[in-house]
């Protein structure tokens, strides 16, 4: 009698199969590896080559209304911070020299406090010492922090004469880099996207 | 450890229940507890909401997330709906400047291909494992009823033969024979049928090398799929050191002075700062802009910091600049006298208070002097030995400073 090996062949379909979901499980890890680092956080900016965002804020210091188009003409650096935010606090100076030394230059500076209270930034900058050539912003609802794409602070947005986004760093920068950027832009360049360390999303992210 | 023991303690009556439906009983239960918990989104915007990752939360919709961001989020998509905005205004003036993987529902593109590809390659997958394991099993079941089978063919062929013999030994007449063997042979070629009606189930339980392509097949086309998905999201990656990180790397001639400046500004403690205040104020100083070159030269020769040179070199252009700019012979003389103590190898100041001598105090011979001295020391540059030189023989022939 011939031997019937269908048994047999079940298991080697079942073999089969069980390759595939192993040869299948491999890829898919090489897939899913590949995301890591890939944050959405560090993607890069749609805002980028694109017109400043239409806002306008009120001022931290001082009266009145400031809009993002009235710097038209100039070349202008927008810092996104916060009182409770500890990267914000080793970039600070950088910032302020920054701010001083591009004075009459064609660079503006502004300070935009976000996720805080009024009294908490004005605490902030009395603690640390405001630029006088820096404007500082409240953002009310966090309107200018969700118009320009801010995951966390600090982040650092450069915006060309012409008013279009050329450049974003996200975490604290230092002084080279904020005169470096603007010498680049200066020179025609656009200098993208960097991410300098870390960043904090909300008061109680640690 | 018994095998199966806890489903042998089962009792008969549910381990007579199958698989399959204790599986559809519980993906009922599943799908009963889900339509239950399920809470209807209260309006558009909530809707919407509870397809947009909040930015700054770990995986929450901005309709669920208690963060101040979500929050703000969600007045923004309201007040868009409220203006008449489309669904698709309401997202883009909340999402306009976020990269697009913040929509929990992400759209079918190149990078987002494997998470739609994905679900349906398993359900193919899954499927195609289920029936493989369907057929093994039919393959199985065959093989007693075919053993039966055959059982029955050679006992109803052992029975045949006994008639016959008992035929030849006339231990039973003809016609009780006949009817027997009438009997005997329906059921052999009833049996026969029963077992050529199994064999086409049973010939491609075989090794069958078709079904083994066809399952490479399968499996290569989705792998394939898969690679080609995952080359996107590679591709896909964003380069995060481009752009500002380049100038970095580049000439620092290329920085202007205010990057200089604002370098210097913010690192005031940092030990090589010295180097550069006095690079900017050589900058400066070159360009004839004593007043923005002073207050670095100045930081530098009263830097603690300071190396040596970098003292003598600083003290000596506020010497220079004292008397060049503002006629201060005295306070250049004093400078430049102080340069030399700190740095005695470096003949350069004692070149200048000659020169600020000569111009300044109208000192030849006092210039002439400090000249011979320069020239004493050894001055490697011919282009300066042939300066100093010329100005030796003018102050030695009396001639009046040509500044």
């Amino acid at each position: 009698m011939p031997p019937v090996r269908g048994g047999e062949k079940g298991i080697s379909g079942l073999k089969l199969a069980a390759w595939g979901v192993v040869a299948l499980t491999a890829v898919m890890a090489v897939v899913f590896a590949s995301r890591f680092g890939s944050d959405p956080a560090l993607s890069e900016s749609p805002l980028l080559g694109e017109p400043v965002p239409d806002v306008t804020l009120s001022r931290l210091v001082g009266e009145g209304e400031v809009a993002m188009d009235d710097y038209r003409g100039s070349i202008l650096v927008v810092n996104f911070f916060a009182s409770w935010c500890l990267e914000c606090r080793l970039e600070h100076d950088a910032l302020v020299a920054a701010s001083d030394s591009f004075t009459g230059a064609g660079v503006e500076f502004v300070g935009v406090a976000y996720q805080d209270e009024r009294r908490d930034s004005l605490e902030f900058l009395d603690e640390l010492g405001l630029s006088e050539s820096t404007d500082y912003l409240f953002d009310e609802g966090s309107r200018a922090a969700i118009a320009f794409g801010v995951f966390g602070i600090p982040e650092t947005y450069f915006i060309d004469p012409d008013g279009a986004v050329v450049g974003r760093i996200i975490g604290p920068t230092d002084a080279l880099t904020l005169g470096s950027t603007i010498d680049a832009i200066r020179r025609g360049e656009t200098p993208g996207q960097q991410r300098l360390g870390n960043t904090r999303s909300s008061p109680g992210d640690a | 450890m018994a095998e199966g023991t806890i489903v042998e303690r089962l009792p008969a009556s549910i381990r007579a229940v199958p698989w399959s439906v204790l599986s559809i009983v519980a993906m009922a239960i599943a799908l009963v507890a889900l339509v239950s918990t399920y809470d209807p989104p209260a309006d558009a915007a909530e809707e919407i909401g509870s397809l947009i990752r909040c930015p700054v939360c770990q995986g929450v919709p901005i309709a669920d997330s208690p963060s101040p961001m979500a929050r703000d989020m969600m007045a923004i998509l309201r007040q868009s709906l409220d203006e008449g905005a489309t669904r698709q205004e309401a997202i883009e003036a909340v999402l306009g400047a976020y990269p697009g993987s913040l929509l929990l529902e992400p759209e079918v593109n190149a990078s987002t291909l494997a998470l739609w590809l994905i679900p349906v390659v398993a359900l193919v997958g899954g499927g195609g494992l289920v029936l493989t394991l369907r057929r093994g099993r039919r393959a199985s079941d065959v093989v007693p009823e075919r053993r039966e089978i055959e059982d029955r063919l050679a006992a109803v062929r052992a029975d045949l033969d006994e008639l016959a013999l008992q035929e030849a030994a006339g231990d039973i007449d003809q016609e009780a024979a006949h009817h027997l063997r009438a009997a005997y042979q329906t059921e052999f070629t009833e049996a026969q049928t029963a077992l050529a009606e199994l064999q086409p189930v049973a010939e491609p339980l075989a090794r069958s090398p078709r079904r083994v392509a066809i399952g490479a097949a399968v499996i290569v086309v989705a792998l394939a799929a898969i690679v080609v998905a995952a080359g996107a999201f590679l591709v896909d990656r964003p380069d995060t050191t481009s752009g500002v990180a380049g100038a970095l790397e580049g000439d620092p001639s290329d920085y202007s002075n205010e990057t200089l400046a604002a370098v210097i500004a913010a690192n005031q403690d940092h030990p090589q700062i010295d180097g550069m205040r006095l690079a900017l104020a050589e900058r400066h100083f070159a360009e004839g802009d004593y007043q923005s070159a002073f207050p670095y030269s100045l930081d530098v020769a009263s830097s603690d910091l300071a190396a040596r040179p970098q003292v003598a070199t600083a003290l000596t252009r506020l010497g220079w600049m004292a008397d060049d700019g503002n006629g201060e012979v005295d306070t250049a003389l004093d400078l430049l006298a102080q340069a030399r103590t700190v740095a005695p190898e470096d003949p350069f100041p004692l070149y200048l208070e000659g020169i600020v001598t000569w111009c300044g105090n109208d000192d030849a011979a006092a210039a002439a002097a400090a000249f011979r001295e320069v020239l004493a020391s050894g001055v490697e540059d011919a282009e300066v030995r042939r300066q100093v030189e010329g100005d030796l023989a003018a102050t030695e022939a009396g001639e009046a400073c040509p500044r």
